[in-house]
């Protein structure tokens, strides 16, 4: 049993019973639509920001399972009030976590992000934790080109 | 319900249950496990018979050619084929459904024509026809899907009334849905095929390891399948057609063994089945696989499709049976091996995770079937699929771990 708690720790199921952050993004076209091609899950992501480049709303849409809109919904919680380049170093750090470069002690900052830690256990899962952030890789990578 | 006790004496002949006796494997849409014959086939290849197949004159490689066609032949004759020339190995269902692809739409398609898929098909059997599609200027034309998950057979008229139907070539049909278990009514495409002068391609990988067998009664010109999932090793495969038709196709890959003459500028081809099988074969592959066929009729086919018709129906009643849980696909198919599912306020993924907890190893996801997911408006679906050597026992732990999850995660 252990094992599972890890994974699906109580802050997790709770991002995922009550998403914070979700909201519906259909405006958005499918071209902003991220997807996992192994098991269908698929997410938008929407930025807001002010005149100098802080995000002031993130909102993300889309189905996944339990990891995958927890991870979304606590990405989203941390996004406001960064500008772009924390925005990137956060996600860059992130990744790095999950692929295990990374000490998870790094995202204690990030205050809950931290119980994503029992994903590595399951390496299987760990590509529905980092789906909600490939969509803001590209978020970012339009916001800067 | 004929009343059955099945006992897991059947697994005792799977030493890959012997490693994990706690495991309940219910994936065995996509693979299923393998009897120790079929291990001891490999290994009796490999330490008494390996050497390469066809060519060389020494003793052992004539054995291993023996091995290889004797193999083929047994096949065959559990196919019900008219000879084992029509028999040809591959990888597995999508190298032979793209085998298929390419050399029937090089004969048979100009542009303009129409291949007939549906659109529960899995993605092996509906990518490589919609790039021959595309290749040949050709159109991909799916017969739509009902919201039970059964196909909507009306669709053949509508191609009738607008004239659709004269311009299909080749009609490339699944006989059961790998991602909803749905039996499709094969006898029907198949004389409507007949009646229109269409070549039909059936892929018999969620059929054939449930004994349905008989290449005459099928119907079809062209039947493909994976060995691994008829208690066969990874790898082995079959595609068999009408020899008739095979003669008149142009190969798909090139190289060795596959020629008769070659000269730098031209080449003519070998005889069947050789035409199709270039390069080496995996022999051994060839050999397991016709071990498991051989396991099967020694167990009896009729034997098999009783105590799966028991099994069917018992996972039915079980899964019915789970607070929350939707069964997605026909309600009142009797012989159904492949169940999907969603289970209320829990996705699929996190369904299969809990799952394995208890040991119980079933699939999440799309199933290589996205646009039927799509037409269904499903995002997922755990799917529970069954096999001979599962057993009442499997099912209840199934129906228990379920009723479990719902409630971990509610």
């Amino acid at each position: 049993m252990n094992q599972l708690d890890d994974l699906y720790m109580e802050i997790i199921l709770d991002h995922y019973k009550s998403p914070r952050n979700k909201a519906n993004l259909d405006h958005l076209g499918d071209d902003v639509l991220h997807e996992n091609p192994s098991c269908g899950d698929s997410v938008k992501l929407d930025l807001q920001l002010d005149g100098e480049n802080r995000i002031t709303q993130a909102q993300f849409d889309g189905h996944g399972c339990a990891i995958s809109t927890a991870s979304a919904s606590l990405m989203t919680e941390r996004l406001i009030g960064m500008n772009i380049a924390e925005a990137q170093d956060f996600l860059q750090l992130f990744l790095s976590v999950m692929r295990g470069e990374e000490e998870v002690e790094k995202l204690e900052a990030w205050g809950d992000l931290e119980v994503l830690e029992g994903v590595r256990k399951f390496p299987m899962r760990i590509k529905c934790a980092t789906l909600a952030w490939h969509a803001l890789e590209s978020r970012l990578e339009a916001l800067t080109s | 319900m004929k009343e059955m006790h099945l006992t897991n004496a059947l697994k005792k002949d799977f030493p890959l249950f012997q490693a994990h006796p706690e495991l309940v494997y219910l994936d065995n849409a996509a693979t299923s496990q393998k009897p120790q014959v079929v291990l001891d086939a490999l290994n009796t290849y490999y330490t008494t018979q390996n050497a390469n197949v066809h060519r060389a004159v020494y003793g052992l490689a004539e054995q291993s050619t023996l091995a290889y066609e004797g193999a083929r032949a047994r096949i065959a004759n559990h196919l019900n084929a008219a000879s084992p020339q029509e028999l040809v190995f591959v990888r597995g269902a999508t190298e032979g459904l793209n085998l298929l692809a390419w050399s029937l739409s090089q004969q048979l398609l100009s542009s303009g024509d129409i291949i007939l898929v549906t659109e529960m098909e899995h993605h092996a059997n509906l990518v490589p026809w919609q790039q021959a599609a595309l290749r040949m200027g050709a159109e991909l034309v799916a017969i739509p899907l009902l919201p039970d998950a059964t196909l909507d057979m009306n669709f053949l008229k509508t191609l009738e009334a607008d004239g659709r139907a004269q311009r299909v070539k080749i009609c490339a049909v699944s006989t059961v849905s790998n991602a909803f278990g749905t039996t499709h009514p094969l006898s029907q495409i198949s004389s409507w095929c007949k009646n229109h002068g269409i070549s039909l391609v059936v892929d018999g990988a969620q059929s054939v390891p449930h004994g349905s067998w008989d290449v005459q009664e099928l119907g079809a010109d062209f039947l493909v399948f994976s060995g691994h999932k008829v208690y066969g090793p990874m790898g082995s495969g079959v595609v068999w057609g009408k020899e008739a038709l095979w003669d008149q196709l142009p190969p798909w890959q090139t190289g060795g063994e596959m020629i008769s003459r070659v000269t730098l500028t031209s080449s003519t081809w070998n005889s069947l089945p050789h035409k199709f099988e270039a390069g080496t074969p995996d022999v051994a592959a060839a050999v397991g696989l016709a071990a498991a066929m051989d396991w099967m009729v020694a167990f009896g086919l009729k034997h098999i499709q009783d105590r799966e018709a028991f099994l069917s129906q018992k996972a039915r009643q079980i899964l019915q049976e789970v607070e929350g849980l939707t069964l997605i696909g026909p309600q009142n198919q009797k012989h159904q091996l492949v169940f999907s599912f969603t289970l209320e306020g829990v996705h699929s993924h996190d369904v299969a995770q809990y799952l394995d907890r208890d040991h119980v190893a079933i699939r999440s996801g799309h199933h290589c079937a996205q646009p039927a997911m799509r037409a269904l408006q499903l995002g997922s679906t755990a799917r529970a699929s069954l096999a001979l050597y599962n057993t009442e026992e499997d099912l209840h732990c199934l129906g228990a771990a379920l009723q479990a999850a719902r409630e971990y995660f509610l």
